[in-house]
């Protein structure tokens, strides 16, 4: 056991010095290996944050009831009732059509207007704000609200909120597309950079195999260094969306007051950087295996 | 029991050239024996066939009774353990020291780090290079370089050492001197297969002999 430990460190500590000996070529692939994570990562940040905007952001989904002229207070207080028992709505709002139209002529370019009326066109109306993310529910509840009496016309601006949502899932899937892509380019890369390892120390391992090296022993090194390129690479992604988002958060936060909202860009939490850093080390790892398995039989003098 | 038995092995390469047929021969514990015969009699085919690099076409090699033939792949490398190679193309790593280059099996073996130099630096010893440990072989002599690749062959302790051609570009000094260790390990038990051409050198020793003829063991 200890023995098997102490093999392991020392292949460990041999794929660092490997990784070492080369610099240029090590920080050539790990540029490589971060800006193909840094895309998806990025993308995905953007989403997560355009959702979060949608959310929390001022344009939050409502949904008006505009009751017939001779509604009566029954028939409002039934709809009222159906609202607020919704899992759909987080809250309700009368505007009685006298407060309306009181509020219509104290408007100074309306007032005129509204003046020359005889009767008091406006409806009761109630408004009621729901909750993002979920139109099929609020279509329901508009379906179920249009049916009942006295309601006039149900106003739920719809279109918005299914395009939104629309565009987040496409952009969902397009990230998804694009992270699998890079996800293969960064087996290749870690492929191709344990192959010229593996080229290079070709003697080494020659030799290693011909006094009694079983092929886990000269595998091991190159597993270690594809599960460190790997990392490295996932480290350097998240520095680079990092500091992007530390750029351009100032210039968010700018634009966001100017619309009155206190929005900023969000990082990710912790624990998703420490998956995505696990994740690309699991990935060159793989890229390592595939390779590690690939060159070394044409190696071996068998 | 022979440590080493060769009944009626062929060797024949992919291409139909046959290097070894039908050769039978058995060498028991602590011998000491010569293959000698002319270039291309089929010497290295004999010697690859020890550590499973070739397989027999047909024919049966045995080493300590363990049939090398079938021996499965996982099992080669402990095969190899129990014998010294020393190749005829040297195969040192310039990358290195001397000691570096002794260290390589102890390494493969995963012996501890402190007993793994004391053996490399005994090794060293036996063979005349622990004052050049730090050198770069590339630095040593040619008979200081083949020295450096049997101290690398015995620095695991085998049972057998398979040398191949060990005296081929060395002046008949050095070549005496290297025939010399490998007597030396004869005589506290190793047995030896040496792989010459040189007649001359065969002749100082009252060893065995197998003479290899076009593939065939010559009486």
């Amino acid at each position: 056991m200890i023995a098997w430990a102490r093999q392991h460190v020392r292949s460990g500590a041999a794929a660092l010095r490997g990784l070492g000996r080369s610099p240029l070529a090590l920080a050539l692939n790990v540029i490589a290996v971060g800006i193909a994570l840094a895309l998806p990562l990025g993308g995905y940040l953007v989403l997560e944050n355009v959702g979060r905007l949608a959310e929390h952001g001022g344009a939050k989904p409502q949904l008006s009831v505009y009751f017939a002229l001779d509604a009566g207070e029954a028939d409002i207080e039934r709809v009222r009732a159906a609202l607020s028992h919704s899992a759909a709505v987080t809250g309700v709002r009368f505007v009685a059509r006298a407060d309306a139209l009181r509020a219509m002529q104290r408007s100074p370019e309306m007032g005129e207007i509204v003046a020359a009326l005889k009767t008091n066109p406006l409806p009761d109306v109630l408004i009621a704000d729901l909750v993002a993310g979920d139109p099929a529910m609020a279509e329901a509840l508009v379906a179920d609200l249009t049916a009942r009496p006295k309601v006039a016309r149900v106003q739920f601006d719809a279109e918005w909120a299914r395009r939104l949502d629309a565009i987040l899932r496409l952009g969902r899937v397009a990230l998804a597309i694009l992270a699998g892509l890079l996800a293969a380019g960064l087996v290749t890369v870690t492929f191709n950079a344990v192959r010229v390892q593996i080229l290079t120390q070709r003697d080494e391992i020659e030799l290693a195999k011909l006094v009694g090296a079983t092929d886990a022993f000269v595998r091991r090194p190159f597993l270690y260094q594809g599960t460190a390129l790997g990392a490295l690479g996932g480290l350097l992604a998240t520095a680079l969306v990092l500091g992007s988002a530390a750029l351009l958060n100032a210039e968010v936060a700018r634009l966001a007051r100017a619309y009155g909202s206190e929005f900023g860009l969000q990082g990710l939490p912790l624990d998703e950087w420490i998956a995505l850093v696990a994740f690309s080390g699991i990935l060159g790892l793989s890229g390592a295996y595939a390779s590690v398995s690939r060159h070394l039989h044409r190696l071996a003098p068998e | 029991m022979p440590v080493i038995n060769f009944s009626r092995v062929t060797k024949r390469y992919p291409g139909g050239y046959e290097a070894l047929r039908e050769v039978s021969f058995a060498i028991e514990a602590r011998e000491m024996v010569f293959v000698t015969g002319h270039s291309g009699a089929g010497k290295t085919s004999l010697l690859k066939l020890l550590p499973a690099i070739e397989r027999a076409t047909s024919g049966t090699v045995l080493i300590n009774g363990q049939n090398v033939g079938t021996m499965r792949l996982r099992a080669v490398p402990f095969l190899r353990r129990t014998l010294g190679l020393v190749f005829q193309e040297q195969r040192l790593l310039y990358d290195r020291s001397v000691f570096g280059n002794v260290m390589l099996p102890l390494l493969v073996t995963g012996q501890p780090p402190r007993e793994a130099a004391r053996r490399a630096r005994a090794a060293l010893d036996k063979v005349g290079l622990l004052e050049r440990e730090k050198a770069s072989p590339i630095t040593l002599s040619g008979g200081e370089q083949q020295r450096l690749c049997v101290a690398r062959a015995v620095v695991n302790r085998p049972s057998i050492l398979v040398a191949d051609e060990p005296t081929a570009s060395l002046d008949a000094e050095s070549a005496g001197e290297i025939l010399e260790i490998f007597r030396a390990f004869n005589q506290v038990g190793v047995t030896v297969l040496v792989a010459t051409h040189d007649q001359s050198l065969v002749a100082r020793f009252a060893s065995r002999v197998l003479r290899l003829d076009h593939g065939r063991l010559a009486p």
